[in-house]
């Protein structure tokens, strides 16, 4: 048999029917979980975790991490509130302002990973700290309310029905995948994080790729931090220092991203971000115990992750998809591009050079 | 070269005699030790400002340390003020078990160990000879029903209600103050519990969990929140999932949600921690206590009760 006509499953196939499974589960348990009502509630819930997501999924392809997304939320979140209310600002402008500050924060993690070759997880650990008490000082660590009614259109405005955050991370998202997928420096950062030293050789500006990924991460934590601080209308100085980060990096590594770089996709890592946004509203709806939740969280994560490495080193034999192979001549074009990525680098430098 | 060594010694002496007087300046003024599980909660914000303010009105040093919800931080945190040597430490534990080994390693030391807030296990206490000069705490219970009580009082002899509690069940206050609720509206046969959310005493977690409690039951009329900050989030969810007409919000509420009380008609009554008060009574006993003259063994402090009709007049006793 051909191997390059043998039937291959998209690499988000296996994490998407774990969603599929879990939403039918719930619809099942309870009439009000597959509501359009819950399921546009549960999207603007997770939208803050989507957007820390979206930013992780960058740095994950470098073969970075990035654990200041959440304190970079809270920073932005009381940040906001501190240009309306102390200095006045109309909220537009300091939404402006509060993702430029996202970024630069990003930024300043980038730079010290590539100049000093400290490692990512010390570096964004360390800004964590930072950032996280940056509003605690600034504040005394009281929450500061916002009074100018214009910036709950961010958080609590409604385009067609559905929550703005939500469109937003939805355009964001589609944006980052066509970048990733089409465009020159998205091979770029799937090339640095495949192999950087090889990258390097191919002539590829490293410094540029990391301290972009960053500032993107950085950016997609303002984010977080305007919507959770329009939907309060508060800056509060805690605000994603619970368990966003962890979940944002769980989301990606559930989606297919992998942790060692070069491997992964944005649509994965929404995908894995759904899946534990659905669990944890799954859970309310359901009234499961508080004590019980984290088990939940963790049992399915493991089982999700679990599935989808087996499947992927074909230690799982799927006869379905073998039955379906054979049946129907579908060949699918949609592979990982972690194979690829390397030779890629190659012929992208070739388009590049006049 | 003469010269130069008569100028050293000058300055040697200079140094050692101010060190002395810094010494001795130090030793009038005694110092406490304060330390508390968290400053996320504002709660304790305004603890950590009236502790502050209360020893400088007594004249006393005030080293405050913040254990970040961490048990074994904070008995850390409770050996470096063994190690400075301070006079008196005021001790909210950051949880009740655990707390018991800290005391005792204050007694140990033989530093005088005055609780608040939150206490140490009675029982542990008790099993490791440990003990405390004064334990100043909010009866917690007694809260949840006056809140319970309050509801009960608003639906009248007849009224019906649905209720979902936005909790923090891995504290024991928390849940006393839940008890003490369940029990107020256990009079009435139609009013129901039928839920408990975990909001992690956060506005944002609130606002998730409230969401996804209210699509669960879409039958639900009336919210209690156990915490201050839950109570913020949890109204925003009950506007943001456009019920706001059909649910009530009973809650522990600070200064802002007084004002809500005042102002918004879906918050009807709450009750008041005065965690400035608890900080006072606390820094007066170790006063007292320094000072030679008793102190009481536990000072139970009840809340305060909110509704409608006095919300405008105690909004100055909210933190």
């Amino acid at each position: 048999m051909n191997t390059s006509r043998r039937f291959r499953l998209p690499p988000e196939t296996g994490i998407a029917c774990v969603l599929l499974v879990v939403l039918l589960g719930g619809a099942l348990a309870t009439p009000n979980f597959l509501t359009v009502s819950n399921v546009l509630v549960l999207l603007l819930n997770g939208a803050v975790i989507g957007f820390l997501c979206l930013g992780q999924t960058f740095v994950l392809l470098t073969a970075g991490i990035d654990l200041s997304g959440g304190s970079i939320v809270a920073m932005t979140c009381v940040l906001a509130a501190l240009l309306m209310q102390t200095l006045g600002l109309p909220w537009p402008i300091a939404a402006l302002l509060v993702l430029l500050a996202g970024g630069l924060t990003g930024l300043v993690n980038g730079l010290i990973i590539d100049r000093t070759g400290v490692p990512p997880f010390i570096v964004t650990f360390a800004m964590s700290g930072v950032a996280g008490s940056i509003p605690q000082i600034i504040t005394g660590a009281e929450s500061i309310r916002v009074r100018q009614l214009g910036y709950g259109l961010i958080g609590k405005s409604h385009l067609l029905g559905v929550p703005t955050p939500v469109i937003v991370l939805a355009v964001a998202a589609i944006a980052a995948a066509v970048f990733l997928r089409r465009g020159v420096t998205g091979t770029h950062i799937y090339a640095v994080g495949g192999n950087a030293e090889a990258s390097r050789l191919a002539g590829i500006s490293l410094s540029r790729v990391i301290l972009l990924v960053y500032a993107i991460a950085g950016i997609c934590a303002a984010c977080g931090g305007l919507i959770y601080g329009s939907r309060l209308m508060t800056g509060y100085p805690t605000a994603g220092r619970g368990d966003e980060t962890f979940f944002s990096i769980a989301s990606c590594v559930v989606g297919g991203v992998s942790l060692f770089g070069g491997t992964g996709t944005v649509l994965g890592s929404m995908i894995g971000a759904a899946l534990i946004a659905s669990i944890s509203n799954l859970m309310n709806v359901l009234n499961v115990s508080a004590y019980w939740q984290p088990l939940v969280i963790g049992v399915i994560i493991l089982g999700a992750v679990t599935f989808d490495t087996m499947r992927s080193a074909r230690r799982l034999s799927l006869p379905w998809a073998q039955m379906l192979m054979t049946r129907i001549p579908l060949v699918s074009r949609v592979r990982s591009r972690s194979g690829n990525a390397a030779k890629s680098v190659q012929t992208q430098q070739t388009r590049e050079t006049p | 070269m003469n010269f130069r060594s008569r100028l050293l010694g000058q300055m040697l002496a200079g140094v050692a005699i101010a060190a002395i007087a810094a010494t001795a300046h130090a030793a009038d003024r005694k110092t406490i030790g304060v330390d508390l599980p968290n400053l996320t909660n504002p709660y304790y914000v305004a603890m950590k400002k009236s502790f502050e303010n209360s020893a400088a009105a007594h004249g006393f040093n005030v080293r405050v340390l913040i254990a970040d919800n961490d048990d074994a931080k904070q008995l850390s945190q409770i050996e470096s003020f063994v190690q400075q040597k301070v006079d008196a430490v005021a001790l909210n534990c950051t949880s009740s078990g655990p707390c018991v080994s800290t005391v005792g390693e204050l007694n140990q030391a033989k530093i005088p160990v005055f609780t608040v807030n939150l206490l140490p296990d009675p029982e542990g206490l008790k099993q490791q000879g440990a003990t405390v000069v004064e334990a100043v705490q909010t009866d917690q219970r007694e809260g949840g029903v006056y809140v319970g009580k309050q509801l009960v009082k608003d639906l009248g002899p007849d009224g019906a209600a649905v209720i979902g509690i936005i909790g923090e069940p891995t504290s024991v206050s928390a849940n006393a103050r839940d008890d003490g609720f369940k029990d107020a509206v256990a009079v009435n046969r139609k009013i129901k519990v039928v839920a408990l959310v975990n909001g992690k005493v956060e506005e944002t977690t609130s606002l998730r969990v409230t969401t996804e409690m209210l699509q669960g039951h879409p039958d639900m009329t009336v919210v209690f929140s156990d915490t201050e900050p839950a109570a913020l989030g949890a109204a925003a969810a009950i506007e943001q999932v456009g019920r706001a007409g059909k649910v009530s919000l009973y809650a522990y509420v600070d200064k802002e949600g007084v004002k809500q009380i005042v102002a918004n008609p879906m918050w009807k009554a709450g009750a008041i921690q005065e965690p400035v008060r608890l900080a006072e009574i606390e820094v007066d006993a170790i006063a007292k206590y320094l000072a030679g003259e008793k102190v009481a063994p536990l000072v139970n402090s009840p809340p305060l009760l909110v509704d409608k009709s006095n919300a405008a007049s105690v909004v100055d006793k909210a933190y």
